[in-house]
C-alpha cells in the first residue's frame, strides 16, 4: 500500500489512509500476511501514485502479493484471497462508469497505443490487484513506460486517471494472464451500486450491503471530498470488530 | 399445473411452422388495443436484426392465461408449450424485453452461448438485487442463497430445448408459491420473475453462462453512457432502457432518439 502525504494531493492522504492501514494491519496480522506501507515519497516520481510501481522491487521476495490503494479497507472476517491465487494476475473488472472508461481508453490509447484494441471485458481496476511473483514484472514494465514518457504523463491533462488504463494496456499488450475476480474482492463505486444502502424493508438489521456482502471496500468513484468521512464512519461503526482479537491494537492514533 | 393446450392453441402468434431456426421471442401484449409506441420501436429494431441474421422474430401478442391469474412476464415460461402448439421447432431462443433496441451491427450472439442458459449480469443496483434476494430467501427459499455477482437480468435470456424441463419447473414454482410471490411483488417492489429465476437456476443446477454487458446494457444512466452524444450506441449491442427515472416520458424519448440515430 502506498500511503503518502504529498504537496500535489488535493486531500491529505493520511486523513483517510489511517483507516485503510488500521483495517489491513489487523487483517494481515490475523492471517499471517506481511503488510508493507510505503509512506515516504520517492522524488524520482512527480506524483505519489507512481510510488506503487516500486512494488516490483519491494515484492520480490514474496510468492503472492496484493497491491491495494490507501482508500481501501478489508472486512475483519475476510477470508484469505491468497488462497485462491494460483498463477497470473487477479483483479475485478471495472465497468462502473463506462463514459470515464471510454474516455480514458480513447485518450491514453490514442496517445500511446493507437494500433492496439483494448479488450474492455478484461479491463481491471488497478486499485486492488492480487498476483503471483512472476506477474510482478508488470509493474517493472509500467515503471519503464513511465520514465520513457515521464514528461507527458506528469503533464497529462486529458483526464482518464493516472496509471490504471496504462496498466491495463501493458497487461494486455504483454499477454499477462489476467483473471477476473468477483466484485467482493474490490467493491468500488459503492454509491453507484447502492452498496451503502441496507434492506430497509425487513426487520431491524441496518447493516449496509457492503459490510454484509463484500470483503474489500474501495472508497472511490464518488466525490473525493466524501472519502474521509465514509472511511471514518466505517471505522467508527465497525472498528471494534477488528479489535476483538487484539484489543491493544485499537489505538488508531498510532498512525 | 397442467397447461390447457387449447388456450395455447388460441394464442395469436406471428409465426408458425418454423423449423430448426433461432428465434427472438418478445412479449408484445397490447393494452387497450395498443402497444406502447416505444415497444413498437424496439420490436422494429429486432425485426431488422432478425432479417439480417436469418433469425425468426416471434411476437406473443395475446396472453396465454388471463393476466389476473399470471403476470404476463411470467407467461414467457410457456415458451416451449407455445412452440409445440404451433408446430415450431426452435434451435435457440432469445427471450428479450420490448424496451430494448438492438444495434444493426450486433453480432449473432447465438454463436456465443455454448448451448448454455445465457444471461447478462445485472449490477445496476445491488441494493435492489440484494433486497430481492433477501426477501425471497427468507419467505420462499428457506434461507437458500447464491452468489449475487452471478445474478442475471431476465430481460435477455437465451435458452434452448434442453431447458424445457426448467421452464416447466418455473411454472410449477409460480403456481405453488403464487401467494408468496404476489405478496413479495406487491410489498417490496422488487420485480417479477427475475429473482426467482436466478434462485431457481442456481438451485436446479442449470448451467448458466453470463454474457458480457454489451449484450444487455441495463441501467445505462448509472453507467453514464446515456446522453446526447449517443455514447450508448457506440459501446454495445443491445440497449436496455430500464432504470431510467421518469420512465413514461424518458423511455419513449430515448428509444425513439436511439432508433433514429441507428436506423435513420
Amino acid at each position: 500500500m502506498v500511503a503518502v502525504n504529498h504537496k500535489t494531493s488535493t486531500f491529505k492522504n493520511s486523513d483517510y489512509a489511517r483507516y485503510a492501514k488500521l483495517a489491513w494491519k489487523f487483517w494481515c496480522r490475523r492471517n499471517k500476511v506481511d503488510l508493507i506501507v510505503v509512506d515516504t515519497h520517492n522524488d524520482k516520481y512527480t506524483f505519489p501514485i507512481w510510488n506503487k510501481l516500486d512494488v516490483c522491487d519491494v515484492g520480490k521476495g514474496y510468492d503472492k502479493i496484493a497491491i491495494v490503494d490507501s482508500d481501501t479497507m478489508i472486512h475483519w472476517d475476510a477470508p484469505n484471497p491468497f488462497d485462491m491465487i494460483d498463477t497470473g494476475l487477479y483483479g475485478v473488472q471495472d465497468n462502473a462508469n463506462l463514459r470515464w472508461l471510454n474516455d480514458s481508453v480513447e485518450n491514453y490509447g490514442g496517445e500511446f497505443f493507437p494500433d492496439f484494441k483494448l479488450d474492455l471485458e478484461k479491463y481491471v481496476n488497478a486499485g486492488v490487484v492480487y498476483l503471483d511473483n512472476n506477474s510482478l514484472s508488470i509493474y517493472e514494465k509500467l515503471r519503464e513506460f513511465y520514465f520513457e514518457n515521464q514528461e507527458k504523463l506528469d503533464n497529462w491533462n486529458k483526464g482518464g486517471g493516472r496509471e490504471q488504463t496504462l496498466f491495463n494496456y501493458l497487461l494486455q499488450i504483454n499477454n499477462y494472464d489476467v483473471k477476473l475476480l468477483p466484485p467482493i474482492w474490490n467493491m468500488f463505486a459503492m454509491h453507484k451500486k447502492d452498496m451503502f444502502s441496507h434492506n430497509f424493508q425487513d426487520g431491524d438489521d441496518k447493516t449496509p450491503h457492503f459490510i454484509k456482502y463484500s470483503w474489500v471496500w474501495h472508497y472511490t468513484g464518488f466525490p473525493i471530498e466524501q472519502r474521509t468521512t465514509l472511511m471514518r464512519k466505517t471505522w467508527q461503526e465497525y472498528g471494534v470488530r477488528y479489535t476483538n482479537y487484539n484489543g491493544s491494537e485499537s489505538d488508531e492514533s498510532k498512525y | 399445473m397442467v397447461l390447457d393446450i387449447q388456450i395455447i392453441t388460441e394464442a395469436r402468434v406471428m409465426k408458425a411452422n418454423i423449423k430448426n431456426k433461432n428465434i427472438v421471442f418478445i412479449i408484445a401484449v397490447k393494452k387497450d388495443g395498443q402497444l406502447k409506441p416505444e415497444y413498437e420501436i424496439g420490436i422494429e429494431s429486432w425485426r431488422r436484426w432478425c432479417k439480417k441474421n436469418d433469425v425468426e422474430l416471434f411476437l406473443l401478442e395475446d396472453p396465454i392465461l388471463p393476466m389476473e391469474d399470471m403476470h404476463i412476464i411470467w407467461q414467457r415460461y410457456f415458451l416451449f408449450d407455445i412452440y409445440d402448439a404451433n408446430g415450431i421447432e426452435s434451435n435457440q431462443t432469445l427471450m428479450v424485453d420490448a424496451d430494448t433496441i438492438v444495434h444493426p451491427d450486433c453480432p449473432n450472439f447465438f454463436n456465443e452461448t455454448e448451448d448454455k442458459y445465457c444471461l447478462v449480469h445485472d449490477d445496476g443496483s445491488y441494493d435492489w438485487v440484494l433486497r430481492g434476494m433477501e426477501h425471497y430467501s427468507k419467505y420462499v427459499y428457506d434461507g437458500e442463497w447464491f452468489d449475487y455477482w452471478k445474478y442475471g437480468n431476465s430481460g435477455f435470456q437465451i435458452v434452448n430445448n434442453s431447458h424445457r424441463e426448467f421452464f416447466q419447473y418455473m411454472r410449477d414454482f409460480y403456481f405453488e408459491n403464487i401467494t408468496q410471490i404476489n405478496t413479495i411483488q406487491q410489498s417490496y417492489g422488487i420485480g417479477t420473475d427475475q429473482t426467482p429465476l436466478n434462485f431457481n437456476l442456481t438451485l436446479q443446477n442449470i448451467d448458466v453462462k453470463l454474457l458480457p454487458y454489451k449484450y444487455n446494457m441495463g441501467c445505462m444512466l448509472k453507467k453514464e453512457i446515456l446522453g446526447n452524444d449517443m455514447l450508448h450506441t457506440k459501446l454495445g449491442w443491445v440497449m436496455h432502457f430500464n432504470g431510467i427515472p421518469d420512465k413514461d416520458k424518458a423511455v419513449p424519448y430515448w428509444m425513439e432518439k436511439t432508433f433514429r440515430h441507428l436506423y435513420g
